[in-house]
């Protein structure tokens, strides 16, 4: 019968991060070239051009932010529940097996 | 929840299992032969340790793309004991032992073959007795990951392949499936467009596993990739690695129930009869059966099926 092992456990958790973090890749790269589109065409216009290009930097900066937050942010979570299992599997594995 | 949490790694590992392997996932299913649910090491203590009763003959089940050897049980509406598969079967009617291989599914089908030919290295120096005979039975993706170590086996040497006499494959895509090399066509499509949601769905596609990638021109060996096709028809086209002439070659196919026609539509793009029989590649008539009404899952545990196996291990080869 196969169990849930402290190993596939942290299997788990690592595959919900790396799933976070390459998702938020993908989603971060998505939303910079589909807002890309309409700030290039503004750039194309004289008057506008120069306030457009000021909106696109604190836009794109503001979407690389959240991004980077959610991918630290599953990291650490990753990083915290890695811990939390290598204490569980410590106090659940006799010390004579503990690898 | 054992069966539940197999059936969902075998799904995972067959979808991602080389991304998971390349990242060190503990997720990841290692090749390992399972003897009542649990993996046994391929040391003579732990084969004699499992098997009481070890036969001179050995017969090895390899499932496919996204299962584990619960593929091979019979359901009871199919004529026989839930606990009853192919390999009892054989061990009680022709005195085999019955072995069955689970793996990441999900490698590629080289990486899965030289895999497997190093197992049954190792089987010949542990196994409890002297073994004369090893029976392969390979079921879909399975048969692949079969022809594919045969082909490793004679290029290293190995001593193994010389105790095979009989390879069995059942509803294997020998020449590849369409459905993946149709996926190949609409990820290059999706790519080409010039928009950023069209590329994302390109590369949530391109996720698919090495295994399934190969299984589009049943790529045996890692060389063999450079020269993938293009177009989704199977005939006309000529497999590089040809069967083996070391041993006997049977092959197992099936069609859907025709009141199904999805699932028969499906069928033919995931093994085409064309595929599946070799086109080709010489397989004599009297080794080759069709089974009508037979679906892609149940010839991996059908009676008539089982039938016809026994009938062509009791054949002298």
């Amino acid at each position: 019968m196969t169990k849930l092992t402290f190993t596939r456990w942290r299997g788990l958790v690592d595959l919900a991060r790396d799933g976070v973090v390459e998702a938020s890749r993908a989603v971060e790269r998505v939303h910079l070239e589909t807002a890309g589109r309409p700030f290039g065409v503004l750039a194309r216009v004289p008057v506008v051009a120069p306030p457009a290009a000021l909106v696109r930097t604190i836009h794109d900066t503001t979407v690389a932010a959240v991004h980077a937050v959610i991918r630290v942010t599953a990291r650490a979570t990753g990083a915290a529940l890695d811990v939390a299992l290598h204490a569980a599997e410590r106090f659940a594995v006799p010390p004579d097996r503990y690898p | 929840m054992g069966a539940g949490l197999n059936s969902a790694l075998a799904l995972l590992n067959g979808l991602v299992g080389d991304e998971l392997e390349r990242r060190g996932n503990g997720l990841v299913t290692p090749m390992a032969c399972v003897h009542r649910g649990h993996p046994i090491a391929i040391d003579r203590e732990a084969l004699a340790g499992a098997y009481t009763e070890p036969t001179p003959r050995v017969v090895l089940l390899v499932h496919g793309l996204m299962c584990t050897e619960t593929v091979w049980k019979f359901q009871q509406a199919e004529g026989h004991g839930q606990d009853r598969d192919y390999g009892a079967l054989l061990a009680d009617d022709l005195g085999f032992t019955p072995m069955y291989l689970r793996y990441n599914s999900g490698l590629a089908i080289a990486d899965n073959g030289k895999n497997l030919s190093d197992l049954l290295e190792a089987l010949l120096v542990a196994y409890p007795v002297a073994l004369e005979e090893i029976l392969l039975i390979g079921h879909s993706l399975g048969g692949l990951v079969v022809r594919s170590a045969c082909e490793q086996a004679r290029a290293s040497s190995q001593r193994w392949l010389a105790l095979v006499r009989r390879a069995i494959f059942i509803d294997t895509p020998h020449l590849g499936a369409p459905l993946e090399r149709l996926g190949r066509i609409a990820a290059g499509l999706l790519r080409a467009v010039p928009d950023p949601y069209t590329r994302l769905a390109a590369d949530i596609g391109d996720l698919r596993s090495d295994a399934i990638n190969d299984l589009g021109d049943a790529d045996l060996r890692h060389e063999d990739r450079a020269r993938r096709r293009v177009g989704i028809r199977s005939t006309g086209w000529r497999h590089p690695v040809p069967l083996s002439s070391a041993f006997a070659h049977y092959v197992i196919a099936g069609t859907p129930p025709p009141r199904r026609p999805l699932a028969a539509a499906l069928n033919d793009l995931l093994v085409p009869e064309s595929s599946v029989t070799a086109q080709h590649m010489a397989v004599p008539p009297h080794r080759l059966r069709v089974f009508p009404g037979v679906g892609h899952l149940q010839l991996a545990r059908h009676p008539e099926v089982y039938a016809q196996i026994r009938a062509w291990c009791e054949e002298a080869v």
